[in-house]
């Protein structure tokens, strides 16, 4: 029987033998390089660990779900782990993919070394990378209160390229507009994908659902990975201080002792009602803190992939591997 | 130590302000950039817990250096051992005049004055003393300053007991009197060794007809300051009346001319004049216009002449809305005639005298050719003579002017000049005289105005005697005589008319006859009035028929045989006139006066002072121009406070403390200025090592 995704232990194990501490990973100055590392070493993990079920040439192979054609069990691969393996050919993973990447003042915060935008660059270049490995076409929206850079989705080297060029040019921004570039592209993309909007969705709630469900009713796939820092979590502060909103320059007097409870409540109530949003559209969320290694995210989008294509129909006619 | 501003201070509590609002701090210096404020809400400000005072050096200066200007601010001085006391600062001498005029009888105006005088009496302090003078045209000293300092309670009590007993009079009103009087008492209180600083209040209504002029003479003492506290009345307006007389030389009336004067700040213009008799109204009433500060003169015909008063109506005060009037009793004037002339001969002299006198004002003539003995047997009130007389007539005529009876004589010759000597005159030299085809005819020239005979000539209207023209006249030259007084002379120099006084008469000469065959005279309209100008120095003193003011004098002539002579006042009272009394000084109320002697009753009217009809209020101003000093002077605590002001102001300009302060604040703030940038240096020196928070992409 295939194997269920990684739990949280497994994830876990995998993080004491070689996940890669983000704080480090910054210092690659070079975005292509950090998320090769982050690719490289996230696949290399998985060579290692007798848990997680997948293996270098994962990119050729996808888990066994019930209803494929066992024809195309990689029995080999069955003996080395005990997992049900179905051979993907080439065909089958053309999938066109767009990068959503968020690129507003607010995620211009961070409490650790980086900021979150720094995050989410390396974490838009890490998918870009894996999915081009896996190759996928690969299409880059950056925006802010507009789109700043488009690239279509595109599997050529130059391309990915491209794409970190794009990543790493682009400039923080000023407002947040989930909006207007989630409209666009539902509308000027036409060939179904998947959509992995990197944000940190800190926006009404209903705007983001209304725009999600464009995109879901044209039938894109959504994964949103929900870039956090850990201070917007807990809001752990330590000393009264005027409290400046990045994005509209607003400063009001806060207490973090006072205020603190009533914060954490107010941003689980907005997280779950994102989730709830998320999971009526079908779209999954990803919550990526910064202080959290990339891999974790990697896994996780992963994971959220396989629920994904575990419960609808395939895309692509199944051939057999050679 | 003391202070100059001790207000200052509070520049000094202002050290406190930056730490309070440290301490409670709304808007922490510390700021934090969030991604989102979502999802807080604004904190309460608190004092923080974590409060606390950073670069106390620096916070020590800056307190210091505020705490300094302040300080400076402040004016500190030492006072010392010099100490002013209470004992030392002398009370008030109050002098309160205190307006007793007619004009303050108006509506309520009295009752406001006592209100004033009681106000300065209970401001009085134990170290004060007061005065009361009530003055109108004279003063009164009604109190004088208390030598007994111990019990004011008491003084103010005798001084509001004096004041209640004042009325107002009839009087008018003479400030410059009352003010110098006032000053006067001062002086006086000063010799006395009655210490203390001098005051001067005026309670009055400050009527624009009260004398002030003699206030220029005065230089106003600097330490006398006046306090004038003017009464209003509610109803400004006020107009009042006077009969005007008719004066010689102008022409008839028919009824009376009542000249109405209206006030100043008036607001009333149309008024009515009646007469009465006593009560009984005579006619009906005349109503006249008069705007505000101008005056009408009206003619007022009553139904008959039988009224002793004018009654005006319209106005707001009635104290001078009343002119009485006392017709005079008919006399008779007793003549002797020494001529030859028939009365009925108009070439002669008493052809004319008979008629100017005839019908005089009531006055009948009587003229007496009786012989010199008669003399002794019935008096005569005047002497006529026209011819020479001889020596037994002219000793008995100069006996009879010695003793108070006038003469007229008329020089008709030389002979009659040379002839009579002891009425005329000396004559040091006698020229022949003029016949009527003189061409050079005289006129008179040199006429002296300033005698009783000519003064109602002496307006220009009526001062040309040009044309009366003399052709026959007597020329002579006085001597010397202190007894002769030339009253007129003729173009050439020579007297014309003049006078000798002989004992308790006075004889009148005429160096011309006034008929037409001497001269024009007898046909000019002076003619008459000089006549009456001579027979009026000659009867006995009758009383003015145009009335008197309130405070007059009136003259009364008794007769030497009389027993009694009596005078009712207005207001009934009855007063009895000594045998040596020729004035009557009781004229103290406006009204018809009755003055009785023996079983003969003659009245006279007495008016009140048109000056005291002008009620619109000066200025205080108006005695400033005059040189009066305004102001109130302070009492005695007041006064210690002035002067331990002025103490502590000279003690502390020589001490000089403030400057020190100042020097001492800029030193700090030159500390303060160098250790703040040393530490801004450290700060910005070390702030380049420390980790971002919130940094935009």
């Amino acid at each position: 029987m295939p194997q269920p995704p990684p739990n949280s232990e497994q994830r876990a194990s995998k993080s004491v033998q070689n996940r890669l501490d983000p704080a480090t990973l910054m210092r690659i100055k070079n975005l292509e390089w950090r998320a090769k590392a982050v690719v490289e070493g996230f696949l290399t993990g998985l060579h290692r660990s007798p848990y997680h079920g997948y293996s270098a040439e994962f990119s050729e192979y996808r888990q066994y779900t019930p209803g494929d054609d066992p024809r195309y069990l990689d029995w080999r691969l069955f003996g080395r782990s005990d997992r049900y393996f179905i051979k993907r050919f080439e065909e089958e993973t053309n999938l066109a993919c767009w990068i959503l990447l968020d690129l507003s003042r607010s995620m211009g915060f961070g409490s650790v070394e980086y900021s979150k935008v720094d995050y989410a660059r390396t974490v838009a270049a890490s998918l870009a990378y894996f999915l081009n490995r896996q190759r996928d076409a690969v299409g880059l929206v950056t925006f802010d209160e507009r789109i700043q850079e488009s690239l279509p989705a595109r599997f050529r080297p130059s391309h990915l390229r491209r794409i970190m060029v794009s990543i790493e040019r682009s400039v923080g921004g000023e407002g947040t507009d989930l909006s207007t570039p989630l409209e666009q592209i539902a509308v000027t993309v036409s060939q179904r994908g998947l959509i992995v909007l990197i944000s940190d969705l800190l926006t009404p709630v209903e705007e983001f659902h209304r725009r999600l469900g464009f995109l879901r009713a044209r039938g894109h796939e959504v994964v949103v990975v929900r870039i956090l820092d850990p201070r917007e979590i807990d809001f752990d502060f330590d000393s009264p201080a005027m409290f400046r909103d990045s994005e509209s320059g607003q400063e009001i007097f806060i207490d973090p002792e006072d205020a603190k409870r009533s914060y954490r409540e107010r941003f689980q109530e907005h997280s779950a009602a994102v989730e709830e949003a998320a999971a009526q559209l079908g779209a999954d969320v990803i919550t990526a803190v910064t202080d959290q290694p990339i891999d974790d995210l990697l896994f996780d989008f992963l994971a959220s992939r396989s629920r994904d294509r575990g419960g609808r129909t395939q895309r692509r006619s199944q051939t057999g591997a050679g | 130590m003391s202070f100059l501003s001790a207000a200052f201070a509070i520049g000094a509590a202002s050290i406190a302000l930056p730490i309070l609002f440290h301490l409670i701090r709304r808007t922490p210096k510390e700021k934090q950039e969030f991604s989102s404020l979502m999802f807080l809400e604004p904190s309460p400000p608190v004092v923080t817990r974590r409060s606390r005072l950073d670069e106390l050096l620096l916070l020590i200066l800056r307190s210091l250096t505020l705490a300094l200007l302040a300080f400076a601010f402040m004016r500190p001085f030492w006072r010392g051992n010099d100490a002013l006391s209470l004992e030392n600062v002398r009370g008030r001498r109050i002098v309160i005049l205190v307006d007793t005029s007619a004009s303050m009888r108006r509506d309520d105006i009295w009752e406001q004055a006592g209100v004033e005088v009681n106000a300065v009496i209970n401001d009085l302090a134990e170290a004060d003393s007061a005065a009361i003078i009530a003055f109108d045209r004279d003063t009164r000293l009604v109190a004088d300053f208390s030598l007994d300092r111990s019990n004011i309670a008491a003084d103010r009590k005798r001084l509001a007991e004096t004041f209640a007993a004042i009325k107002p009079t009839w009087f008018e009103t003479k400030f410059d009197r009352a003010m110098l009087r006032a000053i006067d008492l001062l002086n006086d209180a000063d010799e006395q060794t009655i210490a203390g600083a001098r005051q001067v209040v005026l309670i009055s209504d400050l009527q624009a007809g009260g004398t002030r002029d003699d206030l220029q003479k005065l230089e106003w003492p600097d330490s006398v300051p006046v306090d004038i506290r003017t009464i209003a009345s509610v109803k400004p307006t006020n107009s009042s009346l006077q009969l005007i007389e008719q004066n010689p030389g102008e022409p008839e009336v028919d009824g009376v001319k009542v000249r109405l004067s209206n006030s100043v700040d008036a607001t009333e213009s149309t008024f009515a004049i009646q007469a009465f008799n006593d009560e009984q109204s005579v006619g009906r009433t005349s109503k006249h216009g008069v705007p505000a500060g101008q005056s009408r003169t009206v003619v007022f015909k009553p139904a008959s002449t039988d009224f002793d008063r004018i009654v005006l109506s319209g106005d707001g005060a009635e104290f001078d809305n009343t002119w009485f009037v006392a017709r005079p009793e008919p006399a008779t004037l007793t003549v002797r005639y020494w001529g030859k002339d028939a009365v009925d001969d108009a070439d002669g002299s008493l052809y004319y005298f008979d008629r100017a006198l005839r019908e005089g004002e009531n006055r009948t003539l009587a003229i007496t050719t009786a012989e010199a003995d008669a003399l002794d047997s019935q008096p005569f009130d005047f002497h006529f003579i026209t011819h020479a007389v001889d020596t037994l007539e002219l000793a008995r005529l100069v006996e009879s002017v010695e003793s108070g009876t006038n003469a007229l004589v008329v020089l008709d010759s030389i002979e009659m000049a040379r002839q009579l000597p002891g009425l005329v005159g000396q004559l040091s030299e006698v020229d022949g005289d003029r016949s009527e085809n003189d061409p050079a005819d005289k006129r008179l020239a040199d006429i002296d105005f300033s005698d009783p005979l000519f003064s109602k000539f002496a307006s220009p209207r009526f001062n040309d005697f040009t044309d009366v023209r003399f052709w026959r006249s007597v020329a002579v030259v006085l001597a010397d005589d202190s007894n002769v007084d030339v009253l007129a002379r003729f173009d050439d120099r020579s007297p014309a008319i003049w006078t000798r006084t002989i004992g308790d008469g006075k004889v009148f000469v005429f160096a011309s006859g006034w008929q037409p065959t001497a001269s024009q005279l007898a046909l000019s309209n002076k003619f008459v009035p000089l006549l009456e100008g001579m027979v009026s120095q000659s009867l006995p003193k009758s009383l003015d028929s145009r009335g008197y003011s309130v405070g007059d004098v009136v003259t009364i002539q008794r007769p030497a045989h009389s027993a009694t002579a009596t005078i009712r006042t207005p207001d009934g009272a009855v007063i009895s006139l000594d045998d040596e009394s020729a004035e009557f000084r009781e004229t103290t109320m406006p009204g018809i006066y009755e003055l009785a002697i023996d079983s003969s009753t003659r009245r006279f009217a007495v008016n009140l002072s048109a000056s005291e009809s002008q009620t619109a209020p000066l200025q205080a101003s108006d005695f400033e121009q005059l040189g009066v000093r305004l102001g109130v002077q302070t009492a005695q605590a007041a006064e210690y406070d002035r002067l331990r002001t002025l103490r502590d102001q000279e003690l502390e300009s020589q001490q000089k403390i403030w400057k020190w302060a100042i020097v001492m604040a800029l030193a700090f703030i030159a500390a303060e200025t160098w250790l703040s940038g040393a530490r801004s240096r450290l700060i910005s020196a070390a702030g380049q090592n420390s980790p971002t928070n919130g940094v935009t992409p």
